[in-house]
Formats: C-alpha cells, structure tokens, sequence
C-alpha cells in the first residue's frame, strides 16, 4: 500500500514515520503535507488515471482526495491508518466519476501515448472498461492492473472478499465477451 | 453449460486467488484434455485480461501537483473561516447598524422644533430680584 521510494524501509519504520507525518498534519503543519503528498502522489494519480483512462482528471481526483483527506484528519482514529484511507479517499471518488460519465463514450485523445505500447490496444480496452459498470470496472482495474489482493480490494470498496470474487468473475467473463465481440467487429 | 464445466470456470477464478490443491489442479488438467469450448474459453480470458494488463498507465505527475493542493487547501480554509465567522460578523454588523440608529434618534431628539400650543407654553418670569417685585410704592414725607 507504500510507494515503491520508501520500501527500503522495515514496515514497523515506515508506520512509525507515517504516524508521526500524520500527527504533524494534523496540527496544520505545511512541510508534513507536502511530505505526505510527495509520499502517495504518485500511487494514487496511477490509480486513478486507470480507473478513469485520464491523466488530467486523475490529478485532479488525486488532488481531491489529499484535500479531503487533510480536511478529515480529525476523524482518523489511528495515525498510520491514513495511506489505506486516503486511497479509499481516491477509489470512492474515481467510482463517483465514473457513474457520473458511464454514458459518455471514451475518446481516443483522453488515452495518454507512451513508447513501446500499442495505443489501439489501449483504446479497444479504455472503450471496452467503459462498458462495464463502475463497481466491476473498479475491481477489475485493481486486481488486474494495480494488482491488489482480493482483502485489499475488499478493504478498499467495502465489500466482503466474496464479493470481490464474484465481481471479479463477473467482470473478467463481462470483458472477455466484450473482447471477442470488438475483436470480431474489427476482424469482420 | 455441464457441471464439469462450471467447475472448470470455478477453479480458474479460485487459481488467481489461491493455490489449487493438488486434486483440483489434476481436475482442471483433465478438463482443459476433454473439453474444447473451456479451452477455448480459458484462451480468450488470459488473451483479453493480458490486453488489459498492457493498457495499464504510468503516468507522470505535474510539477504543479503538490502546490495546487496547498493553494487549494488554503483557500478552503479561508473559505471555511468566513463561514466560521459569518454569523458572527452579520451579529456586529446589525449591531452596529442599531446602535447607530439610537444615537441618531438620541441627537436628533434634542434638536426638534418646538411646538407652541396656546395656553401651554411655559411660562418665564424675568430675572427680577424677588425684592423688587415686593417692594411697596413710596410714601413721599411731603404728604
């Protein structure tokens, strides 16, 4: 649930670390803000950028839920809670995003080129993702491309691990079908 | 769709989350021999979910990223003060504005015209000494 930057770290090191950055944000001090985004900025904007195939609204949901987090840190009971609930933070508005535009149809130009990657793919997936609902989109991205265990993802949509697993059944058959019909359109 | 199937379909999702015992892996073999549409089946998931795989994103964050948070948090909590103080603030704003209605009435009061109704004014004696006023007529000696 870290960055990869601070993995050198025992666990029992970087809770420790984390606890006393959090302590610090809560009384409102800038340098442990800017500590804590430096530490989950990059985690949650590639979170989010495959959940939403947008880099820009990434940002900004990210941007969202470090806000919203900040603000809610008073709620938090425990210090070195506050990864795992800032990235709940980030999936719940990503979901929110996504039932807001499940009717709009995915554009080629909201797909961001990188080298040695085939962008057709890329766009036959974004089109196919979009055709699911947001809660099986959801758990298909972080279990296939975030690659988080079935507790984690439970963890972090709130659902039970059995739940995971049939929404995950459901979507790997859901995008499967999806595939072979684009495939076939393509082909045929 | 058979029940060996099914089973089929069941013990692939359970292999992504745990490791199959030995009799499970030895039924998903013998399956994956006899039945051509699981295989196929089996093909096209691992084909479509390693399409989904190559799509993920690495995106780079912006520069600006962290500054736009603190910009953004700062102007909320000035916000979040003005809402803070608002009733507050309107409080002592008509407060004021009463209180300063009060004086007006106040200062102007002393200042009205006065109205003179006949047989009511007051009336003003003139700053004679109360000894003049008793002081008897004069006796000339000559009378």
């Amino acid at each position: 649930m870290y960055d990869q930057g601070i993995v050198a770290l025992s666990p029992s090191d970087v809770a420790a670390s984390e606890r006393q950055w959090v302590g610090r944000c809560r009384e409102g001090d800038e340098v442990a803000m800017r500590h804590l985004i430096d530490r989950h900025r990059n985690r949650l904007v590639r979170t989010a950028t495959n959940l939403l195939r947008d880099r820009y609204e990434a940002e900004d949901v990210a941007q969202e839920a470090f806000l919203k987090a900040f603000r809610e840190l008073p709620k938090l009971r425990e210090d070195r809670a506050f990864a795992g609930y800032l990235y709940r933070i980030c999936v719940r508005l990503c979901m929110d995003r996504l039932r807001l535009k499940r009717a709009e149809v995915a554009e080629f130009d909201s797909v961001q080129p990188s080298e040695g990657r085939n962008i057709e793919n890329r766009v036959v997936v974004e089109k196919l993702l979009a055709l699911l609902s947001p809660e099986l989109r959801a758990t298909l991205v972080l279990r296939e491309m975030e690659q988080l265990s079935y507790e984690e993802v439970a963890e972090v949509m709130r659902v039970p691990v059995g739940t995971v697993r049939s929404r995950l059944h459901t979507a790997r058959e859901r995008f499967r079908k999806l595939w072979i019909e684009a495939v076939g359109e393509t082909t045929g | 769709m058979s029940l060996g199937c099914r089973r089929f379909a069941r013990l692939l999702d359970l292999s992504d989350d745990r490791t199959l015992s030995e009799r499970e892996t030895s039924f998903l073999d013998a399956h994956r021999a006899q039945c051509l549409a699981c295989r196929v089946r089996e093909e096209q998931a691992a084909q479509s979910l390693n399409l989904l795989r190559e799509a993920t994103l690495e995106p780079d964050v912006s520069d600006s990223f962290n500054g736009r948070i603190l910009r953004r948090y700062h102007a909320r909590e000035t916000a979040d003060g003005l809402r803070y103080w608002s009733p507050a603030l309107i409080g002592a704003a008509v407060a004021g504005v009463a209180a300063l209605a009060v004086l007006q009435v106040v200062t102007r009061g002393s200042s009205l015209p006065q109205v003179r109704v006949p047989g009511a004014e007051s009336r003003r004696y003139d700053a004679t000494p109360t000894s003049r006023m008793l002081e008897l007529p004069t006796v000339s000696r000559d009378q």
